[in-house]
């Protein structure tokens, strides 16, 4: 699968998230914000930004999963 | 420790944060977290894919006109082109055809005008008295 592509899958396993769990994931991962970063933009505590970026990436994994359905081991082609 | 109990660890692990000692020992002894760990950073390296194809998909911004510039929106110059529609242009043309339509019909239906004179004869009984 070509990067454009897996991208684009990506974009699309996108909406299973809740938008706030995607934003969140979009800020750590591509804009690199820090965990202290986030919790004062999101005013929560640190605990509550880990816990809800386990949460969007375990939700993208299993949505990746259920997708592609794999065989076994990693959902990534 | 178990995978269960580890599972929330290995986002921070990936995030480059620390972690428990113990939760650390696991997730560098057990497969399944290492296949976690690589997923994760397969994700990391597609929404990076993402935002470089928005990037490049996105049309530079352009610098705000200078208030002094700013042309005023109405009203326009009278040679101004304006868009519209298309819709609302076959509207307007299917218009024009029907009002050319009718105004010809009721120029064709319409009687020419023709002179008339009537004439009357009164006699001098008729006619009242001063």
């Amino acid at each position: 699968m070509r990067s454009g592509e897996a991208a684009a899958e990506l974009d699309s396993l996108f909406e299973c998230l809740h938008p706030d769990d995607r934003a969140l994931l979009w800020l750590r991962e591509v804009e690199g914000y820090t965990y202290d970063e986030l919790a004062k933009i999101l005013r929560v505590p640190q605990g509550t930004v880990k816990s809800r970026l386990f949460s969007a990436r375990e939700g993208l994994r299993q949505a990746g999963r259920t997708r592609s359905q794999p065989k076994e081991g990693s959902w990534i082609a | 420790m178990d995978c269960l109990t580890a599972e929330p660890f290995v986002s921070i692990l990936y995030d480059g944060e620390p972690v428990p000692a113990d939760a650390l020992a696991h997730i560098t002894a057990c497969l399944s977290c290492q296949t976690r760990l690589q997923d994760y950073a397969v994700i990391s390296g597609r929404m990076h894919t993402l935002a470089a194809m928005e990037r490049a998909g996105t049309p530079p911004l352009e610098a705000p006109p200078h208030p002094g510039d700013r042309r005023p929106v109405w009203p326009h110059p009278w040679n101004a082109s304006i868009s519209i529609p298309h819709v609302l242009a076959a509207a307007f043309a299917l218009l024009f055809l029907v009002t050319s339509a009718g105004w010809l019909r009721a120029t064709a239906a319409r009687p020419k005008p023709v002179l008339k004179l009537k004439l009357e004869m009164r006699t001098t009984r008729d006619r009242k008295p001063d």
